[in-house]
C-alpha cells in the first residue's frame, strides 16, 4: 500500500495523491485482505462492492475492496513477484485495469511483468483518478 | 473522489499469508446461506446441486479481477495444460462457495471428445469463479460494518460476483471446454469436479451463428492526461470487438477449433 502512496522506484521519484492509515474498526476499512482459495493459476484477486448497488465499476465509485491471495500458488513465485502481485491487487482495489505493458505493475504476472512496484505511468493514472 | 483511503488491516496481509489460513474448507450451497445472521454450521449434506434461487432477492454485485500466473493466449497454450477437452452441453448450474469466494458449478453432459478419456454420453461435473453468494456468506460479519443492516435484508439478499464481466453460463448453453482434474491438494469440496484452464479462458461457448468463442476482458482506453499517455482505469463498458483478434481470442466454428487443437 505505501508504495502507492509516496514514490516510484524510478527516478524521478513520483508522488501519488494516495494516503492512508490504518484502522481495527471493520465498518471504517475500505481494503482489507483475506486469505482464500482460488482458482487454479489465480494468484490473488481483487473484488469491489459497493453497499446495496449492483457494482457497475467503469462508472460508478464503490465503498469497499477485498483482496483474496490464494497462499498456494503465491507460494510458487518468489518475494518480488508475492510484492508485485499484493501491489497490483491494490491498484485494482483504487480502480486501475490490466495492462498488456509488461513494464506496467497493471499487467498480469502471466503476461509477462517485471516489476514489482508501482511505475510512474502507474502512478499518474491513479492521480488521473483521484 | 476521496483522497484519503483508509486501510483496514484487522485481518492483515501476513495474517493472510500464514496464520489465518483455515485448515478445513468450507463450502455449501448459497441458498442456505442466508438462513440467519450469525455463523452456522457448515452442513456438508448439502448437496452443491441444488440452485440458489434468487427470485424475490435483492441482489448486490461485486466486480472481481484477478493477477494470474499464466495466460493462455493460444488454443496450444490451453491444450497443454489440459486433461481433457471436450465439447459438452451445460445441464444444470448451481451455485457454492469456498470461505467467501463464490464459484459456480456445471453439471454438463459430454457430447464430443477431443482430447482425454473423457466418453461421449459421460456426466461430468465443472467449476469456475464468479456467481451468486448468499450476502451473509460473503460478508460474515456484515452486522458489525453496516449495523443498520436488519436480519431480513441479510436473508434477502445475494450478491452476483462477476470475474472480470464473464457472462454466468445458462442451461443448454453448448461450449467446448479445455479441462483439469481436480486434485488432492484442491479444497474437499472440489473433489471429483473439473476446473477449467485459465478459468473463463479455456471455455469456448457456442453462439447462436454455431461459432465458439471464448470471454475476454473489454480493453480499457488508455488514459491521457496532461503529461501524456499515461496508464488504464478501468475499461468503459462496450461489446468486445474482436475484429482483429488472433489466437485464442478470435471467433472459431467448431471444425477450426477441433482442427487447432488436434494440431497443438
Amino acid at each position: 500500500m505505501y508504495n502507492w502512496t509516496y514514490t516510484t522506484n524510478q527516478t524521478p521519484y513520483y508522488t501519488t495523491s494516495i494516503s492512508c492509515r490504518e484502522t481495527a474498526t471493520k465498518s471504517s476499512g475500505t481494503f482489507e485482505f483475506q486469505s482464500g482459495s482460488l482458482p487454479k493459476n489465480a494468484l490473488a484477486q481483487t473484488e469491489r462492492l459497493l453497499y446495496q448497488n449492483l457494482i457497475t465499476p467503469w462508472n460508478q465509485n464503490w465503498g469497499w475492496a477485498r483482496i483474496t491471495l490464494d497462499e498456494a500458488e503465491m507460494n510458487t513465485i518468489n518475494s518480488y513477484q508475492q510484492l508485485g502481485t499484493v501491489t497490483h491487487e491494490v491498484g485494482h482495489a483504487m480502480g486501475l485495469a490490466h495492462c498488456p505493458d509488461t513494464g506496467r505493475i497493471m499487467c498480469q504476472l502471466g503476461s509477462g511483468r517485471f516489476v514489482f512496484l508501482p511505475q510512474v505511468y502507474d502512478c499518474q493514472t491513479v492521480n488521473h483518478l483521484y | 473522489m476521496k483522497k484519503i483511503i483508509s486501510l483496514c488491516l484487522a485481518i492483515g496481509l501476513l495474517c493472510s499469508l500464514s496464520a489465518c489460513n483455515k485448515t478445513e474448507n468450507e463450502a455449501e450451497n448459497v441458498s442456505n446461506q442466508t438462513s440467519g445472521a450469525s455463523a452456522m454450521p457448515t452442513d456438508y449434506t448439502k448437496k452443491l446441486s441444488e440452485t440458489v434461487d434468487i427470485s424475490g432477492k435483492q441482489i448486490q454485485g461485486a466486480y472481481s479481477a484477478a493477477d494470474r500466473l499464466k495466460i493462455y493466449e493460444t488454443i496450444s497454450d490451453l491444450s497443454e495444460s489440459a486433461d481433457g477437452i471436450i465439447r459438452g452441453e451445460i445441464l444444470a448450474v448451481s451455485y457454492f462457495h469456498i470461505d467467501t469466494v463464490a464459484y459456480t458449478k456445471m453439471d454438463i453432459k459430454v457430447k464430443d471428445v477431443l482430447a482425454g478419456s473423457l466418453q461421449a454420453g459421460d456426466q461430468i461435473s465443472v467449476y469456475k469463479s464468479g456467481g451468486f453468494i448468499g450476502l451473509h456468506a460473503y460478508l460474515p460479519d456484515i452486522q458489525e460494518r453496516v449495523p443498520e443492516i436488519t436480519i431480513e435484508e441479510i436473508e434477502n439478499t445475494v450478491v452476483d460476483v462477476s470475474n472480470e464481466g464473464d457472462p454466468h453460463p445458462e442451461i443448454g448453453q453448448e461450449a467446448v471446454f479445455f479441462l483439469y482434474a481436480s486434485t488432492e491438494d484442491d479444497p474437499p469440496v472440489l473433489s471429483g469436479m473439473y476446473g477449467i484452464v485459465g478459468d473463463y479462458s479455456g471455455q469456448f461457448t457456442r453462439d447462436e451463428n454455431d461459432a465458439f468463442s471464448r470471454h475476454i476482458q473489454v480493453t480499457p482506453e488508455p488514459v491521457s492526461t496532461p503529461s501524456g499517455l499515461t496508464g488504464y482505469s478501468l475499461p468503459q463498458y462496450a461489446e468486445i470487438d474482436r475484429s482483429g483478434k488472433t489466437g485464442a481470442d478470435r471467433i472459431f466454428t467448431f471444425e477450426e477449433l477441433k482442427l487447432e487443437i488436434q494440431s497443438a
